[in-house]
């Protein structure tokens, strides 16, 4: 009679113990690799076209009126010229079309609707809710304002940017664009 | 006596299966990866139709370096082309354009045609012509 509670009792501990070791370490595994997951669906032509000359800015951070106005003025893209054939623009067209930050479930990236006009600017910089998110900076390094392109280069601060990841807890620490150091 | 023959007969299957198997594993390789030399070859037949004069290193080296209203090629892939460069404006990093420390370029046709059209419009304000082409083309490729 003992011995058998006590073999009962052995194999709930162990399963219970088992159980929780497994359901422990997975949740370590998977938090481990969701850094190395893009939230969007990536696309080589894209990265290839437009991540020549800087960040391949996700789709999803921009409306849809904002990535025709971009594409239909690529020839003075702010200042360069970023033209591509048809083919590839038709391809990058359905690309952005299918990602493009919309309403719908609130995400992270969703956030960039927020009192954002009718007609958007083409510049995420110049966002509301991404001015808003970025006051902070300006705070602390006391200035009136950023300098054009101050803010572009995502990636210095949000290092997983090119994946779509923005979040604050996951920014680089005690970092910033090396144009911090001359205001 | 036997024995030995069945065994050089042996061998010399073995031989001539290997022979085989080797032909034809060389031939389902895929052909070696296109060099600097066979696209900008290609391309510089083709850009010599078009230009009146023959393509000298001196006129590529020229147009290269040439200065118009503060823009030149080496804005962005500074004086050397053996060494990295960055974009003028994002800061985005430019690998070198000399095929000799960096063996990718000049090895894509689109690619080059793309980077012509951009940068000739952005440095220069107007496409670049075939003698343009064809000069930096095969000034560079030497590089």
């Amino acid at each position: 009679m003992n011995t058998d509670i006590s073999r009962t009792r052995w194999f709930i501990g162990i399963a219970l113990l088992g159980a929780v070791l497994v359901f422990g370490l997975s949740g370590v595994v998977s938090n481990a690799r969701e850094g190395d997951q893009p939230r969007y669906e990536q696309n080589a032509l894209y990265i290839e076209e437009c991540g020549a000359c800087h960040l391949a800015y996700p789709p999803p951070l921009l409306p849809t009126k904002t990535w025709q106005g971009i594409m239909a003025s690529l020839e003075d893209h702010f200042g360069d010229n970023a033209e591509m054939d048809e083919e590839t623009t038709a391809h990058l067209d359905s690309y952005h079309e299918r990602l493009v930050l919309q309403k719908g479930a609130p995400t992270l990236m969703s956030q960039m609707l927020r009192d954002l006009p009718d007609d958007p600017p083409l510049r995420v910089t110049e966002f509301p809710s991404f001015l808003r998110a970025h006051e902070v900076i300006a705070q602390q390094l006391d200035i009136e304002e950023f300098a054009e392109g101050f803010l572009s280069p995502c990636a210095d601060c949000h290092r997983e940017a090119a994946d779509g990841i923005f979040d604050k807890d996951r920014l680089h620490p005690g970092y910033g664009p090396q144009a911090w150091s001359e205001n | 006596m036997p024995r030995q023959t069945s065994w050089i007969k042996n061998l010399t299957a073995d031989a001539a299966f290997s022979a085989i198997a080797a032909i034809v594993v060389l031939l389902l390789l895929p052909p070696p990866s296109a060099v600097a030399s066979d696209t900008a070859s290609a391309m510089l037949e083709e850009f010599k139709l078009i230009a009146a004069a023959p393509f000298s290193l001196q006129a590529g080296n020229a147009t290269w370096t040439r200065v118009l209203n503060g823009r030149s090629c080496t804005s962005c892939h500074t004086e050397s082309v053996l060494a990295q460069g960055s974009h003028e404006k994002t800061g985005k990093v430019i690998e070198p354009m000399a095929p000799s420390v960096n063996p990718q370029r000049l090895t894509d046709r689109k690619k080059i045609n793309k980077w012509f059209l951009r940068n000739c419009k952005w440095t220069f304000g107007r496409e670049c012509t075939a003698q343009e082409k064809g000069n930096i083309l095969f000034w560079l490729s030497r590089q």
